[in-house]
């Protein structure tokens, strides 16, 4: 029989094989306008996703059956973990994850050569998604080849990491990252095609809408879980902490949500050129060097599961990248000039070249933060810390106005707007802010940020409103029909307007929770005495008992701790202390009762001893931050909508009842 | 850069045993601690963590770090006073925001430069497409006389149509 370890090498040489072909071909093809070639390249596309597949397969089976030969499985897996952690144990480490990574790759590689229309974009799009994936195929091929068969396999494994074995958030989050990278290739790829082939209008970014809106969601969907895991698991009551690994996740969103905005600007009104085909450039580039950053070790993180020989590859690859498509912008910039009109700075591409400049402004502080120590240290050898407070300091005004902005954009039409209505959409918007900031400040609300934050949120809910209102109610009068009966209507026909009008409201709703949680959040430790209730912002917590527990591959002890409000019980806790088959590392896990209010979050802070009458615990109460994670789904919901099949082309919807004018 | 790096560790550590001893016995550290103690600790780094603040980490000398804090409030230390504390032992490192000043200068004002920077940019970029705008588009008057002879003949005799 063959072993596991040489069937994945094989199919991953045959992958990168087959990978290398498709790119040639394709190039070939293009050139000569060789249909056949194009043909070959396409279906070699599918070839490549199936010999990745086999080696994900493979991996899956290897992990499964607890196959020691295979380095991999050796060194992060255990024969007495669940099987779910053995499944994820794929990417549980680095070499795992390159290898995830490229099999999504190749994927939306293989849907594309499928799906996407024959157009002359075609054969140069796939050849850059091969050349892409020939990046990664190398790399998981020679510099961190996972099917490295052992002589000496060991008879048991070490396990995944504790932390990411801690959770089972571990199995979504990662793949909504890949899935968000990978997705914001498609554009990128489509962009390279375009300048190569002198279309650099807008064809290459209507192909690529969905595509780029798909990428865009999941990954915000997968920072949002991110966030979520590290409330769960790290112990500490907070979600973001402006670690250099969540930094280098938020800046190619940043990039993508600019991207987003200013792409619908070309489309409109044929203006920025350069500047998507910039921005589609930097968001790319922005995941490989984000990749070279936390892989290479340069800068440190908590969640830097496992570093490894691959960060010279995607420092090379993002040099390569950004060299070539930065000349290639150069090389065609006689095209892609803009001979652009603007009639007025207060209109839609206004406020959309505002919020462009705001996130770029974002993703330049960000990065700079996160590389600063590095710099600092490479030249005058003294060590600085740039924390959380800073990225707080910098970032947090900035928000500000993408929440003013958001507001105001949508309502704001293309080329110029007349100043009696916006004036009077102004005047009601604000209006909401005041008294939104009014009833915050009448509960007792006093710090900045928070309660400018409750008055945007108003300001923005007034601005939804007016938008439903002006789009709903012409309609209603002319056909006589109900308001219900228009906006059911209006919301199926106009799906990505819609769309962006939910994604836009879980904006406001993560905003609430990020100010709620942020500005109002109390920790303290306790010493609870076995029995005894001690009071604690409103409740009363009672330890009651230790507590052990053995899981298959999983040790806890912790402490049941009852929560009382007043004479009424309201749930039993459980903060533990988790340890991972012979792994001497612990992981405190607490334990979190959720209401829409604020959360009520206990730690262990001290060591469980059946000795010791009392148990020292960590209590957070974060107010309003399950609106993070109930935000996040929001925006989840309102990108699948937008996304969703049915949005009628322009022409039918003239078609329609819809009279002239009645358009917001 | 390691080996630099790995000596500060060893050393931040044997500080960490220095505070230790300071403190006293584990038993110390079981105690209660107020919210602003975390408050503090989140503006101070945890000196052996990757990156992580003595407000978040359950690092051994984190903990220790928040019981120095909770004994200086009790003290009456304000939080001022605490934090240069822990600033003179360690340095400005030890401080997670990095005060403006020397060096630290730059990672404040190099991104409030770029937003003016960017703003002068697309204010002038935005005053040329106003102007672009107002200005009448140069028309070869051939191709107006061809226009206006397609007009005139109405549809139909139009080779591409």
């Amino acid at each position: 029989m063959v072993s596991l370890g040489v069937l994945g090498s094989s199919a991953l040489t045959l992958a990168l094989a087959l990978s290398i072909y498709a790119a040639v071909a394709g190039v070939l093809g293009a050139v000569r306008r060789d249909a056949r070639l194009q043909t070959s390249a396409r279906l070699t596309a599918i070839a490549v996703f199936l010999a990745t597949t086999t080696a994900i397969v493979v991996m899956q089976a290897a992990l499964l059956t607890d196959d020691f030969t295979v380095k991999y499985v050796a060194e992060h897996s255990r024969i007495e973990s669940p099987v779910w952690v053995k499944v994820v144990t794929l990417w549980a480490a680095l070499e795992g994850s390159v290898l995830l990574w490229a099999w999504l790759l190749t994927a939306y590689a293989a849907v594309l050569a499928v799906t996407a229309p024959n157009t002359i974009l075609r054969p140069w799009a796939l050849v850059v998604m091969q050349v892409v994936a020939i990046f990664f195929l190398s790399v998981v091929t020679f510099a961190a080849n996972p099917f490295i068969v052992l002589a000496n396999p060991p008879l048991d494994g070490p396990g995944a990491n504790p932390l990411l074995q801690n959770h089972w958030m571990m199995a979504v989050h990662p793949v909504l990252m890949y899935l968000g990278f990978v997705g914001l290739t498609v554009p990128f790829a489509f962009a390279m095609a375009a300048l190569i082939t002198r279309r650099p209008g807008t064809e290459w970014m209507r192909l690529t809408r969905r595509w780029t809106l798909l990428g865009w969601g999941f990954l915000t969907a997968a920072i949002v879980t991110g966030g979520w895991w590290s409330y769960e698991v790290l112990g500490w009551g907070g979600y973001w902490a402006w670690d250099p690994v969540e930094n280098v996740s938020i800046l190619p969103w940043f990039t993508a949500t600019a991207f987003l905005h200013s792409i619908q600007v070309q489309e409109r009104r044929r203006m920025l050129k350069s500047w998507n085909l910039l921005l589609i450039v930097l968001t790319f580039s922005l995941t490989l060097l984000g990749t070279f950053l936390i892989r290479s070790g340069v800068v440190s993180s908590v969640h830097a599961f496992g570093d490894g020989p691959v960060g010279p590859f995607f420092l090379t690859f993002f040099v390569i990248v950004a060299l070539a498509s930065i000349s290639l912008v150069v090389w065609r910039w006689d095209q892609i000039r803009d001979r652009a009109d603007l009639d007025s700075v207060v209109s839609r591409e206004g406020a959309f070249i505002g919020v462009n400049v705001l996130f770029l402004a974002m993703a330049f502080a960000v990065l700079l933060g996160t590389v600063f120590p590095l710099f600092v240290e490479a030249t005058t050898g003294a060590r600085v810390t740039v924390g959380a407070p800073f990225f707080d300091a910098i970032t947090l005004p900035v928000w500000m106005v993408v929440l003013l902005l958001m507001g105001v954009g949508p309502l704001l039409p293309w080329r110029r707007a007349e100043t009696q209505t916006l004036r009077s959409n102004l005047l009601v918007m604000t209006g909401a802010l005041v008294l939104a900031v009014v009833i915050a400040f009448a509960f007792g609300m006093r710090r900045p940020y928070p309660l400018l934050t409750l008055g945007l949120a108003g300001w923005n809910l007034a601005s939804v409103g007016l938008l439903l209102a002006g789009a709903i109610v012409p309609r209603a009068r002319i056909t006589g029909r109900s308001l219900g009966e228009v906006f059911t209507r209006y919301a199926f026909e106009q799906k990505r307007r819609v769309g962006s009008m939910v994604v836009h409201l879980g904006v406001i709703v993560i905003a609430i929770g990020i100010v709620g949680s942020g500005g109002y959040r109390v920790d303290q430790q306790l010493r609870l005495a076995y029995g005894e209730r001690v009071a604690y912002q409103g409740y009363e917590l009672q330890a009651l008992r230790p507590f052990a527990e053995q899981e298959a591959g999983r040790a806890s002890v912790g402490v049941e701790v009852a929560v009382w409000r007043g004479d009424r019980q309201i749930t039993v806790l459980t903060p533990r202390i988790n340890r991972f088959g012979t792994n001497q590392m612990t992981v405190p896990t607490p334990s979190v009762h959720y209401t829409a209010g604020h959360d009520l979050y206990l730690a262990l802070a001290g060591a469980v001893d059946p000795a010791q009458d009392f148990v020292i615990i960590r209590a957070v109460t974060s107010p309003l931050i399950t609106w993070i994670w109930f935000g996040g789904a929001i925006i989840v919901l309102g990108t699948a909508y937008a996304l969703s099949p049915g949005d009628r082309p322009l022409r039918r919807r003239v078609e329609a009842e819809a009279p002239a004018g009645a358009e917001a | 850069m390691t080996l630099r790096r790995a000596r500060w560790r060893s050393a931040l550590a044997l500080l960490g045993l220095v505070c230790a001893l300071a403190v006293g016995s584990a038993a110390a550290q079981e105690r209660e601690l107020d919210p602003r103690v975390f408050e503090i600790g989140r503006e101070l780094r945890c000196p052996t963590c990757v990156s992580e603040s003595v407000g978040e980490s359950s690092a051994a000398i984190a903990r220790e770090m928040r019981v120095m804090i909770q004994e200086q409030l009790d003290q009456g230390a304000s939080r001022a006073e605490v934090l240069a504390f822990f600033q003179e032992r360690y340095g400005d490192w030890i401080l997670q925001n990095p005060p403006m000043r020397g060096m630290n200068l730059l990672v404040w004002l190099l991104p409030i430069a770029a937003v003016l920077v960017a703003v002068v940019v697309i204010a002038r970029l935005l005053r040329r497409w106003r102007v672009a705008a107002e200005t009448p588009v140069d028309v070869d008057p051939s191709d107006l006389d061809r226009v206006r002879a397609e007009l005139r003949s109405g549809f139909g005799d139009g080779a591409d149509r």
